[in-house]
């Protein structure tokens, strides 16, 4: 790519100190005087770069630190160490500049006013990101349109249901048409129907306005749906940043074949077809190659008697795990 | 640049205004509370008030003033503490707001963080007390103002601006303890307990107590002075160095803030 | 357990410690202050009035109590629904934690005195022992009363959210009606007359009365029958309002 970087982080690290209750009446007369800490590498040398109307995908287990990039991105958290500059500014010097053009949703905070509706938080947005009326009328009704939000900006935001919530949520991120979009965790606890929903309009927002957008998620369908490129991190470190699909071509080379069986089988029989994860009789896990998974199917049918048998992809989290020690062997 | 700096102050006020008005529209909507509140104020001003006036038939001088005397410092007192209340009510919420994540929002907007939490939530109750307690204050004053020379006045003004300052200030070094600790409300109560000593002149207490209340938390500084300009009584602390120390002082927090923020950047998860 | 969890949040408890110091120490200071130009005011001469303000932030450390501040609270969200099933043994957990908590108090208060004591040296006669116990047995019904105002309040959930504003008002009267800044008696008649018909006197200033030696016999009696009055009214109407609250929580389902 010819264009420079809108984000770019070199060797990022972040560490904080957790300090350490003792359990205990005497524990606790003790950290009175003297607490232990500990040191929690939530982000350990990370680098990477991002361009402009990128849509990036951060991938990663809880606690492994995809919030805390996203704190350091937008100025809410002060390296250990490393270089960060986003959109050409240092982030922890916190210049209105800046902060004009970005934007943070937090699928577990609301910014709203709890008891008001959204739109009076959306004008104090607007008073604060000195957005003139004609474009935020303009931004709002696009915005409105889009969600189809029409009916609820007007009702108190502790009436709404989470999912007409984090609409709301994002609208008030947007009207100030951020070039910098972060979004945290944006679908977590909605339903399948308004994931999709908020999916497509990220999507949708990304297309219209250009912009650039992070989004964590531990949802592999939200990445899976949005981003091109993902990153993933797994206990503070960058162990994948690439084409998703190059992930699922790599890391899950197989799939699970699930069998319960009829037949009374020993599980040197089993071996022949697969790696076998787990032998309980009845039951018996196989990972197979993806390709051969569905001729392996059929050959196990026609070679015993299975009383059932179900064919998987691997979970996220699976393909994280085989991913990290795969990370590992290489080191 | 000037062009600039009116631009930026219009935003504030905008933002500070749209935000008052949500206030002012949840005083009365929580009217009932709103009005035991404004009893609750209005009890505790004219208790004292009246224990004040009160103690004239047994006590002629105390420590050198006579209880009419008195009533200036306090009033005085009641003046800026009321004030800074009004407008300062947002600190009493800060916990809450660390709590929440809404720190994590204001950090990450083009509006000075400290402005939000400081003036986030202005307080009609107080308002509605200040008027009138202002107004009356003034009639109890009336002799007392007219004997003073313009001199005396405008040194009254002068260190009433100043008292406010450090209030300022004591509300922002209570936001950075807040930081620090996560919790505010000990801190900010601790603070009120400390300001409600001097609704009696500073000179009262003995040492070190005296130095603590002008010098390290500068209560003293902030209603004892004023009254004693106003009254021509000898001063505790000189008058510019009253001054002097307020302005630095509201330096001070606004340093201690950022420094406090940089720990939470640095620290916070 | 409890006295654990206060250490957990030491600041919590070292703050407010200090607070009711402070309290202390203003009116030691502004009394000191006005007897230095008069032997006596108000019928109090400096030993009586200094007496008074070490017998009261003892009162007020035995007797207030911010414990139970949130129990409207937990009443209206429904948060304590699932210790209500057992009614008796929520009973017992609140004044086992009221117990733990004033001891704890007690014992601070104990040593701020010391302290003092060492800074205003005032002189401070203990009474004959059974004045001492009538003092003791006055101050245990006045943090009875308290107890079953403090509940009261928690009871007002059942109905509204808005439970501060009542408090407040409450706390501020109590103040000046059983504070550390001037003795009741020092008020004009009319004010004290309105006074004696609330709970406000039987809270502290009776009992700090009744241990300076300041009451007839016929007096103690009055102050008994109506400290024993109070706290049987005031159980009486939490545990009648207690029931109908519940019944109401149960109507409307929350």
């Amino acid at each position: 790519m010819s264009e420079a970087p809108i984000i770019s982080i070199q060797n990022l690290k972040k560490y904080f100190k957790v300090y350490r209750k003792k359990p205990g009446l005497l524990g606790s007369i003790q950290s009175l005087w003297s607490r232990e800490y500990e040191e929690v590498k939530a982000v350990d040398d990370v680098s990477f770069e991002i361009y402009p109307g990128e849509i990036v995908g951060f991938i990663g287990q809880n606690g492994a630190g995809k919030t805390t990039t996203l704190k350091v991105l937008s100025g809410l958290l002060y390296p250990t160490s490393g270089e960060v500059s986003v959109l050409g500014f240092n982030p922890w010097d916190r210049k209105p500049d800046f902060q004009r053009q970005f934007a943070l949703v937090m699928g577990q905070k609301n910014q709203l006013w709890w008891d008001l509706p959204a739109m009076e938080s959306f004008l104090l947005n607007k008073a604060i990101y000195e957005v003139p009326d004609a474009e935020f009328d303009k931004t709002l009704d696009k915005l409105v349109e889009l969600l189809d939000v029409k009916d609820i900006i007007n009702v108190q935001v502790r009436k709404l249901s989470l999912g007409q919530r984090m609409k709301c949520e994002l609208i008030a991120a947007l009207l100030h048409s951020p070039k910098v979009l972060f979004l945290d965790e944006p679908t977590i606890g909605l339903d399948v129907v308004m994931q999709k929903v908020l999916r497509d309009f990220i999507k949708a927002y990304n297309q219209e306005f250009k912009a650039t957008i992070i989004l964590t998620s531990h949802y592999m369908g939200d990445v899976k749906e949005l981003c091109k490129r993902a990153i993933v991190i797994d206990h503070g470190q960058k162990i994948f940043d690439g084409d998703l699909q190059d992930i699922i071509d790599q890391f899950a080379r197989n799939k699970i074949l699930s069998l319960i069986m009829n037949d009374k089988i020993n599980q040197k029989q089993l071996e022949k077809y697969g790696q076998l994860k787990e032998f309980e009789y009845p039951k018996a896990t196989l990972l197979v190659p993806r390709a051969k998974a569905a001729k392996i199917a059929g050959q196990l049918l026609t070679d015993f008697s299975v009383a059932d048998v179900n064919i998987e992809e691997p979970t996220i989290d699976a393909i994280i795990r085989e991913l990290f020690l795969s990370q590992k062997k290489v080191h | 640049m000037a062009h600039n700096v009116l631009r930026r102050l219009s935003v504030y006020w905008t933002v500070w205004s749209t935000i008052a008005q949500y206030a002012w529209a949840e005083t009365f909507l929580n009217r009932w509370t709103s009005a035991l509140f404004l009893l609750g104020k209005t009890i505790r001003f004219g208790m004292l008030l009246f224990f004040l006036t009160f103690i004239k038939q047994s006590v002629q001088t105390f420590d050198g003033y006579t209880p009419d005397q008195m009533v200036v410092f306090f009033l005085t007192y009641q003046f800026i503490d009321t004030s800074s209340q009004m407008l300062y009510r947002g600190v009493y919420e800060f916990s809450r707001k660390v709590q929440s994540g809404d720190l994590d929002f204001y950090l990450s907007k083009p509006i000075h963080p400290l402005f939000r939490i400081l003036t986030g939530k202005p307080d009609f109750i107080d308002l509605i007390f200040f008027i009138p307690t202002t107004v009356f204050s003034v009639y109890l004053l009336y002799g007392s103002l007219v004997s003073a020379s313009w001199q005396a006045l405008v040194g009254y003004a002068i260190l009433l601006v100043n008292g406010f300052l450090i209030a300022t200030a004591l509300h922002i070094l209570i936001l950075a303890i807040g930081i620090l600790s996560v919790q505010v409300d000990n801190v900010v109560m601790f603070y009120r307990d400390l300001n409600n000593m001097t609704r009696f002149p500073v000179s009262i207490y003995t040492e070190p107590i005296r130095t603590v209340l002008l010098f390290v938390v500068p209560v003293g500084l902030m209603n004892t002075i004023p009254a004693q300009v106003l009254l021509q009584k000898p001063l505790s602390v000189p008058y510019l160095i009253a001054c002097i120390v307020g302005v630095s002082f509201l330096f001070f927090s606004i340093k201690t803030w950022s420094w406090a923020i940089k720990q939470y950047t640095g620290a916070g998860g | 357990m409890y006295w654990q969890n206060l250490l957990t949040y030491p600041l919590n408890f070292v703050f407010w410690r200090l607070r009711q110091m402070l309290g202390t120490f203003t009116s030691l200071t502004f009394w000191s202050v006005v007897f230095v130009g008069t032997g006596s005011a108000f019928g109090y001469d400096r030993t009586d009035m200094i007496s008074y303000i070490f017998l009261t932030s003892f009162l007020q450390s035995f007797v207030l109590s911010t414990l139970l501040n949130g129990l409207a609270q937990d009443v209206y969200t429904g948060e304590i629904s699932n210790t209500l099933v057992k009614p008796i043994r929520m009973f017992g957990v609140w004044i086992t934690q009221e117990i733990a908590d004033k001891s704890m108090n007690l014992f601070f208060v104990i040593l701020e005195s010391l302290f003092l004591f060492w800074v205003f040296k005032p002189q401070l006669i203990l009474p004959p022992t059974p004045q001492l116990l009538v003092f003791l047995v006055a101050a245990f019904l006045g943090a009875v009363i308290l107890f079953y105002i403090m509940l009261l309040f928690g009871t007002l959930g059942f109905w509204t959210q808005e439970t501060w504003g009542i408090r407040f008002l409450f706390f501020m009267i109590l103040d000046f009606t059983a504070g550390k800044l001037y003795p009741l008696d020092i008020l004009p008649e009319l004010v004290k007359k309105v006074l004696f018909i609330t709970p406000f006197p039987y809270l502290a200033y009776s009992q700090t009365q009744l241990f300076l030696g300041k009451y007839s016999p016929t007096e103690v009696v009055h102050v008994f029958i109506a400290l024993i009055t109070w706290v049987l009214v005031l159980a009486g109407l939490f545990h009648i309002l207690w029931k109908r609250g519940l019944k109401e929580y149960g109507a409307v389902g929350r």
